[in-house]
């Protein structure tokens, strides 16, 4: 540990622009996802468990059509639609039927939809780590120190595309406006003549849609396997915690903050913590919101 | 602590299993022990889960914890090396404990287990239970990942390649009876100290945090402290079979002892399967989740995981209130109040109808069940020729008739263009209409509505800060945004100023002659409602009492002992 804190702050500094980049080349996938998780909760009251595993399956769908050469931009839009679908079967099934239960019910039955994926995805893809080989150009910068693969700067780059459609659809439409009206009074959107299902259904899906997209991007910087998925729900847990409901930018602000702190406690500790990291972060962000929130005599809730 | 003969007879039936099983069936012997694992995982959860709702997913911990703690006891007391030495030599050194040795070790190695897991719980509490609801429940469940995360970082306890528990000194029979004894007892011993606690002032004051915990902070209860016992005793109790299981199952790493997506999710499963916060719940559901999982084990090689994932889901979804809930569901529902009673009303198209009674004698109940919020009984409610008794609130705002409520409820985050822009009519909707943008008309109507409820000056505050009075204008101004054919307001006038009533009586009667809107308005102040209504209901304890013009009401010697007179 000692060392990797001299390489990086004594030897060779020029490495820090190497992890912040990283950190941000992850942080933004992390982003995704975790608005994702925020608009099912915020809208819904869903917490879902299964966010992670979700990422995990547009990553092994993109594989699938990588194999087929498929090029990335058309393995976006098929990839997107398809999650669509699938959380709109998913909410068909089973979230409609836990929305007005109690909260717990809705981690456990998504905890519980979270190993059936896993188990199914093993079966069908193997327990190995695998990633997509764009074969696409490396940068280096500063003698070597510094390598950018042009497959990272393009996933940044549609992340952000994505991030601004999301925002603009969020605002601008129809839809955006009754998925924000829905999410502060349910009873009084349905009293307007607000279809709530549908805009359940449709908050649901358009969530897997966007964890799909997240997970294709995974798939191409970074490595998937099936039981990976927890990782990427915990973030999106801490990422949601720290951030708060509904709150776009500090969603983006916190997901770089994630992969920012990741990319650190590797370089620093080592991978050993590779799961660790983000749990901690999560324990972390809970206790600093605890004493956040003591201080206005709250818990947090 | 008195039985019911119900109870005696199923405790007789367990103690008759528990005793018989294994001597019936030798070859499930442990498959029972994890039997009797099971229920003391499902019911100690159930104690923070069920009777104190703190959902906890992390109470595994204390299992795997409890394993470790039993291994470093049981071969630091009787192992000349010590723990590292013995993990160092990866399993090669294979010491011969005698059967006094290993059972001290035991016996010592599951107390010390039990305390260490009521130490960490201790520890826990102290950064934990600032946290409610979702939050404790994925705190627990990271709490529980880091922890064992961190195990095989620890090379002294053999890392990420694990560490062998020392061998058991007798032969396979003996070992199984042993640890069956040993699961079965500390279960009998758990469920009697719950059952016990259960029906103690303790009992009470968990079921208390449960249902309102703010309340029972106000009223003094020391939460806290509960809360933390709440957790230590589960700990206790999973860090002693973590001990027993760490031993039978003769080595342990992270797999084994923090089986997160097994045991972990599994003990919820079953308190839930159950039933949640009752006694005999996480018992019954323990046995039948079980006998399932075993029946997958056995038949659904290599899909027993999808299996099982598939059985959890559907337990969750489908039966998540649990078995003992069935046999509650059926009394409960048979002791409503009946709050309305063959109420024959009508309210003629384009009129102003007033509806008055005395507190809870049904009004509001009445518009519940025209807009669609409670099912009736028996009769018929049409609107517009048509009957709506069957139909959703939902369908029923989409044919035009709105209600507001007395208590206001608008989107207290966005300003009051937003809600009055959201708040469109979508009678005329396509399936594409979702994804319309917004038209400029529209903002122009709202405004022109704010302006006739006199909210034109506040339209980009945040409505959520404006005063009650201005919020139950801005709820009137949307429900004309919606531009319903009829509309029912709760007590439009409760909570406004005196000299504003007189400008909302104004605006009820324009809205009611220019726009053409039927209304039909519940109210308490009779200057209000005589002045405003052409014809008056009177409801008394869900009963129609008398209906007329305002002055056939003001004579009506029914209404004036019922509501009016009021003495």
């Amino acid at each position: 540990m000692w060392d990797n804190l001299q390489l990086l702050f004594v030897w060779a500094p020029i490495i820090n622009v190497q992890v912040i980049l990283d950190g941000i080349f992850v942080g933004a996938v992390f982003a995704l996802s975790a608005y994702g998780l925020a608009l099912v909760w915020g809208v819904m009251n869903i917490k879902n468990l299964a966010q992670g595993d979700f990422v995990i399956m547009g990553g092994y769908m993109a594989l699938a059509l990588h194999q087929l050469h498929v090029p990335l931009v058309l393995i976006l839009l098929i990839v997107m639609p398809v999650m669509f679908m699938f959380g709109w079967i998913v909410y068909v099934l089973m979230i409609r039927r836990i929305i007005d239960q109690d909260m717990f019910v809705s981690l456990l039955a998504t905890f519980g939809l979270s190993l059936l994926l896993q188990q199914v995805m093993n079966l069908i893809f193997g327990p190995e780590v695998q990633t997509i080989d764009m074969e696409l150009p490396v940068y280096d910068a500063f003698d070597n120190m510094v390598t950018v693969p042009s497959s990272k700067l393009i996933t940044l780059i549609l992340a952000g595309v994505i991030a601004t459609g999301v925002i603009i659809f969020m605002k601008r439409s129809r839809a955006g406006q009754a998925i924000r009206a829905t999410a502060q009074d349910p009873r009084a959107a349905r009293v307007l003549g607000i279809d709530i299902d549908r805009v359940y259904a449709f908050t649901f899906a358009f969530n897997a849609a966007l964890c799909g997209a997240a997970g294709v991007l995974v798939s191409i910087i970074w490595v998937i396997q099936p039981f990976y998925g927890i990782t990427y729900s915990v973030r999106s847990f801490a990422i949601v915690t720290a951030a708060g409901l509904g709150n776009l930018p500090a969603v983006i602000g916190a997901g770089f903050g994630i992969g920012l702190f990741e990319k650190y406690t590797g370089a620093i500790l080592g991978t050993a913590y590779e799961v660790a990291a983000p749990v901690s972060i999560l324990l972390l962000v809970l206790i600093w919101r605890q004493i956040q929130m003591r201080r206005n005599r709250q818990v947090v809730r | 602590m008195t039985m019911t003969r119900d109870t005696k007879v199923t405790y007789g039936l367990l103690a008759l299993f528990g005793i018989f099983g294994p001597i019936l069936f030798p070859d499930y012997t442990l498959s029972i022990a994890y039997l009797w694992m099971m229920v003391l995982m499902a019911s100690t959860w159930d104690t923070l889960g069920g009777q104190m709702g703190y959902n906890s997913l992390g109470n595994i911990t204390f299992f795997g914890v409890g394993m470790y703690v039993s291994a470093i006891v049981q071969i630091t007391f009787f192992y000349e090396g010590g723990v590292g030495e013995y993990t160092s030599a990866m399993g090669s050194i294979k010491p011969e404990f005698t059967q006094a040795e290993y059972f001290w070790g035991l016996g010592l190695g599951i107390l010390a287990a039990g305390v260490v897991g009521l130490v960490l719980s201790v520890i826990f509490s102290s950064f934990m239970f600032g946290l409610r609801g979702p939050y404790f429940a994925i705190g627990s469940l990271g709490l529980a990942i880091a922890v064992a995360e961190v195990t095989i970082t620890i090379d002294y306890v053999g890392g990420a390649s694990g560490i062998s528990m020392p061998l058991f000194p007798g032969d396979i029979e003996f070992r199984s009876t042993f640890f069956y004894i040993l699961c079965f007892v500390l279960t009998i011993i758990s469920h009697f100290l719950l059952r016990w606690l259960y029906s103690t002032q303790f009992g009470l004051a968990i079921n208390a945090i449960r249902d309102d915990e703010d309340k029972a902070e106000a009223m003094g209860i020391p939460t806290l402290a509960y809360k933390r016992i709440g957790w230590a005793i589960p700990a206790f109790f999973m860090g002693c079979i973590g001990a027993v299981a760490g031993n039978m199952a003769g080595f342990i790493d992270k797999e084994v002892a923090y089986p997160i997506p097994t045991f972990g999710i599994f003990m919820v499963a079953m308190a839930l399967l159950g039933g949640k916060g009752t006694l005999w719940g996480p018992v019954l559901g323990a046995i039948i989740f079980h006998v399932i999982k075993e029946a997958t084990w056995t038949y659904l090689l290599n899909l027993q995981w999808v299996a099982l994932g598939l059985i959890l889901i559907i337990n969750i979804v489908y039966f998540q209130q649990g078995i003992m809930g069935w046999f509650e569901g059926v009394s409960k529902s048979y002791g409503g109040v009946k709050a309305n009673v063959d109420i024959t009303m009508g309210v003629e198209r384009g009129s102003i109808t007033g509806i008055i009674g005395p507190n809870g004698c049904g009004k509001t109940t009445l518009f519940n069940s025209i807009v669609g919020y409670h099912p009736i009984d028996s009769g018929s409610i049409q609107f517009d020729g048509q009957e709506i008794s069957h139909l959703l609130v939902g369908d029923i705002a989409r044919l035009g008739m709105l209600r507001t409520f007395q208590q206001t409820r608008i989107y207290g985050k966005m300003n009051c263009v937003d809600n009055m822009q959201i708040s469109v009519s979508h009678r005329e909707d396509s399936k594409f209409s979702m994804f319309a943008s917004r038209r400029g008309e529209i903002k122009d109507r709202a405004e022109h509505l704010l302006e006739f409820v006199g909210l034109y000056s506040k339209r980009n505050l945040i409505s959520g800060d404006l005063s009650f009075g201005q919020q139950k204008l801005l709820e009137f101004a949307m429900a004309l945004m919606n531009e319903p054919k009829a509309l029912l307001l709760d007590e439009p006038t409760a909570g406004i100023n005196p000299t504003l009533i007189n400008g909302l009586i104004d605006r009820l009667r324009r809205a009611n002659e220019e726009l053409g809107i039927t209304l039909c308005v519940i109210e308490h102040n009779m200057r209000v409602i005589m002045n405003l209504a052409s014809h008056i209901y009177c409801l008394a304890n869900g009963h129609m009492l008398a209906d007329g013009t305002p002055e056939e009401l003001q004579n009506d010697q029914r209404v004036i002992d019922a509501y009016l007179g009021g003495h």
